[in-house]
């Protein structure tokens, strides 16, 4: 039974180890991507729409693309 | 002597013949006379019975005549009375005719009168916009004028309209001023909705994205780990991948 149920852990923690990197990868791009966002809204001078614009654009564009390749 | 006796006997004679004559002229005279005083009186008697024949006729003819004269002055009457009524009817219609003929007048004179009000009132229109037109021409001189006039007073009025300016700059300051708090709020609403925005699609595609790698990387190892190694663990804990995925990473579900 024990060598069952290591057997199972080893086969579940073998994707989710794998997994984990990509989304660790991910999590710290987007972090530094929600980091300048914020720079550009909280920045000493006026705001740039344009930048902030293409930031957003950027997102949702990826969004979409994300969902496409999900469905 | 002789001979004058002679021709005295022969004239005698001749007197005697003379005077026989003229006796028996004399007597066929006085028969004349008779013959002719009877002739006359005989045609004066005929003359008489014709006109009494003539006077009886003409008596009746006088008593028809009268007759036709009563009848005629009876129609006359008659005539005059009727000549009389159709006098006053014809008056009663000249009257109605000359009543229609003033109405008719009067209505043409109503008429012509109240054209003559249009055109009037035409007139009095056209003069009154001419004196509207003059008036708004006259309203802006007189603008100016007074503009003019303030331009030209203003320095002698300076403190206090410099004071009146103040107030309307103040009033208009606040109202700056509330409006700018009005546009900085609306600002820092459009901020946070950017920002949320922003970190919700960040946050979605994280998600999505983990999701996908997941798939992938489960793939991967499908590939790489054979799971008919497995097979015998998992079919006696009756349990497919996903369940045991769920079972080992439930925080990420």
């Amino acid at each position: 039974m024990f060598v069952i149920m290591a057997d199972v852990l080893f086969y579940s923690l073998g994707y989710s180890t794998v997994g984990q990197a990509n989304v660790q990868d991910t999590s710290f791009q987007y972090t530094k991507l929600v980091e300048k966002f914020e720079e550009e809204l909280n920045g000493r001078g006026m705001l740039n729409p344009s930048v902030l614009y293409d930031m957003m654009n950027n997102v949702i564009e990826e969004r979409v693309g994300v969902e496409k390749k999900i469905q | 002597m002789k001979k004058e006796n002679e021709q005295l006997q022969e004239e005698v004679e001749k007197l005697k013949r003379s005077v026989k004559e003229i006796s028996r002229r004399e007597a066929t005279l006085k028969e004349f006379k008779v013959l002719s005083s009877s002739i006359f009186l005989l045609s004066i008697s005929y003359l008489f019975l014709n006109y009494q024949e003539k006077y009886e006729i003409l008596k009746n003819s006088e008593k028809a005549l009268q007759n036709e004269k009563a009848d005629l002055t009876d129609k006359l009457k008659q005539l005059k009375a009727d000549l009389t009524r159709k006098d006053q009817a014809v008056k009663d219609m000249r009257e109605k005719i000359d009543i229609i003929h003033q109405q008719g007048d009067l209505k043409r004179e109503e008429s012509e009168e109240l054209e003559k009000a249009k055109d009037q009132l035409r007139k009095l229109k056209v003069d009154l916009e001419r004196k509207e037109q003059t008036i708004k021409l006259l309203k802006s001189r007189i603008e100016t004028l007074e503009k003019e006039q303030t331009k030209e007073q203003t320095p002698q009025k300076a403190p206090v309209t410099n004071t009146l300016e103040l107030e309307k700059e103040v009033k208009r300051h606040e109202q700056t001023k509330i409006q700018l708090k009005k546009l900085e709020s609306q600002y820092q609403n459009l901020i946070f909705v950017m920002r949320r925005l922003f970190r919700d699609t960040v946050a979605v595609i994280q998600k999505l994205k983990s999701r996908v790698a997941r798939e992938t990387s489960m793939k991967q190892v499908r590939q790489t780990i054979d799971p008919n190694k497995f097979s015998d663990s998992i079919d006696i804990l009756n349990l497919s991948p996903e369940e045991i995925q769920m079972f080992v990473d439930a925080k990420s579900n």
